[in-house]
């Protein structure tokens, strides 16, 4: 089976601190507002009254989330100029020469991976820092988070070794587009529509 | 986040006008002949309204153009026709705005036979229709439950229908043609709206209560409508009624008495005021309702 990319995410590990989607605006000199790289924020529980005391059962997790390089990306199946396409290896690219700024691929994407740059008309994301793997580095995120929480590689390899999770809320159901991203989850992640969890950082991804 | 889609609410509006008023003055030209009317007299029916077309699709595709972020590489936009509805819709549209502009000046000069006209009025529908179900397809993503339903299509056909029915309503209220024929149309166009006000609301009613029932993103996406916009809600059908009401009593009323012209036609000025109001929030509300599954 030939080499197709993805991402690991060890969401026990991950403290939130966004180093990873720094170092991606950092070498990708993306502007205000546009993150390739985001890390969500999911507060849930509630506080239990015991007699006079009040038990803390509340919890926090946090998910780091680019782009998941799908085996099925709906951006690339719904984008008009054909300005997405992905490589044999599974990365998916946008050639902005070709993108028209419709945001059709905004709309679809429910990784909100893609991300409108105002400045210039077009639509972008993230790249798996493939000018990094040409010369044997690793993608800028990955380098950069201090608990180690980011691998990458062949997706098949990041499965065999720590198994197919890959849809820890708010992360959206695997059949729809079919990610390349395997996760160990935090001990309070829960795969559920958001009742008793939320995104708590929503003004910040 | 995306209820400022205004430019996009306007053109898919304009659009599904001039494609439902096409197939509506069609209709009223076919039954209009199967009245005996002569051919004079239907073509000074239609072929003013014809004309009202033309500038409406004109000026919805330009504010659509200037909705993308960047307006002048438009034509890139058909380079999908294999996977992206998107890519279907432009060249749908390109098809019908030709097809439409071709058979109007045909009709307008007198250029080609009948046979011609039908093959070209024919080719107009079809553009037409499937450039109101493109529109409608390209919403059905999968990751947005809230549009990925039998409703968008049907809401998108039935504003089609019922805009163009109105238009052509206050239209040929005004034409200089036998007095019968617009009687007839009147009333047929009456009788239209009524059953297609009584499909839009059938379909509003249905498809909200089964984004409620279905949980998930679809209940959070009609719930989050209703929390911020529960008076545009309300007030769309409120619009829709009455303004169909108004359509369809002051047509009645001016086929059966005399001397209520210019009574009726401001009635349908109005009338047809408070329905594209009502479809202009509907449309809003279509926009803001999107919620997407995952982040």
């Amino acid at each position: 089976m030939s080499k197709r990319y993805g991402f690991y995410v060890n969401l026990a590990s991950c403290t939130g601190c966004k180093a990873c989607q720094i170092a991606c605006k950092d070498k990708n000199n993306l502007g205000v507002g546009v993150l390739w790289r985001r890390v969500v924020e999911v507060n849930g529980g509630e506080w239990l009254k015991d007699g006079n005391a009040w038990l803390d059962n509340t919890f926090t997790y946090f998910v780091s989330s680019a782009c998941m390089h799908c085996e099925q990306p709906i951006c690339k199946e719904v984008c008009p100029t054909q300005a997405i396409t992905q490589r044999d290896d599974g990365i998916v690219l946008i050639d902005s020469d070709k993108c028209v700024g419709c945001r059709y691929c905004e709309w679809a994407c429910p990784y909100k991976a893609v991300q409108f740059d105002e400045a210039a008309g077009v639509m972008t994301k993230c790249n798996l820092c493939y000018d990094y793997l040409d010369i044997g580095k690793s993608p800028a995120c990955v380098s950069a988070c201090q608990m180690r929480v980011l691998e990458f590689g062949d997706i098949n390899e990041l499965r065999s070794r720590h198994g197919n999770l890959d849809d820890v809320y708010p992360l959206p159901e695997r059949s729809l587009t079919e990610p390349s991203v395997v996760l160990r989850p935090h001990r309070d992640a829960i795969r559920m529509n958001g009742e008793f969890a939320h995104i708590g950082n929503q003004e910040e991804i | 986040m995306h209820s400022k889609e205004w430019p996009l609410i306007i053109f898919t509006i304009l659009a599904q006008m001039a494609v439902g008023a096409f197939l509506v003055l069609e209709a009223v030209g076919i039954l209009a002949a199967q009245q005996n009317y002569a051919e004079e007299m239907i073509d000074a029916l239609i072929n003013p309204a014809l004309l009202f077309l033309i500038p409406l699709l004109a000026v919805g595709g330009l504010i659509a153009a200037f909705h993308l972020g960047r307006p002048l590489r438009i034509l890139r936009i058909i380079s999908n026709l294999k996977h992206s509805w998107l890519s279907r819709e432009m060249l749908l549209g390109a098809m019908f705005g030709l097809a439409i502009s071709v058979y109007t000046v045909m009709r307008l000069f007198e250029i080609g036979s009948v046979a011609v006209h039908t093959v070209v009025a024919l080719c107009v529908a079809i553009s037409g229709i499937g450039l109101v179900y493109s529109m409608s397809r390209l919403y059905r993503l999968r990751t947005v439950p809230a549009w990925d339903t039998a409703a968008t299509p049907a809401t998108f056909f039935t504003t089609a229908f019922l805009l163009g029915t109105l238009a052509v309503g206050l239209v040929v209220s005004g034409a200089y043609t036998r007095r019968a024929l617009v009687d007839d149309t009147l009333r047929w166009l009456a009788s239209a709206a009524v059953v297609l006000v009584g499909l839009q609301l059938a379909v509003i009613a249905l498809n909200t209560a089964y984004l409620s029932s279905r949980g998930g993103v679809s209940a959070e996406s009609t719930g989050a409508m209703f929390a911020s916009y529960r008076t545009v809600f309300f007030l769309r059908l409120i619009l829709a009624v009455v303004g169909t009401g108004l359509f369809s009593v002051f047509a009645f009323q001016t086929t059966s008495y005399s001397g209520q012209e210019t009574v009726a036609r401001s009635m349908f000025y109005i009338a047809f005021a408070l329905v594209l109001a009502s479809e202009i929030l509907g449309r809003f509300l279509f926009y803001a309702s999107y919620k997407r599954e995952g982040i």
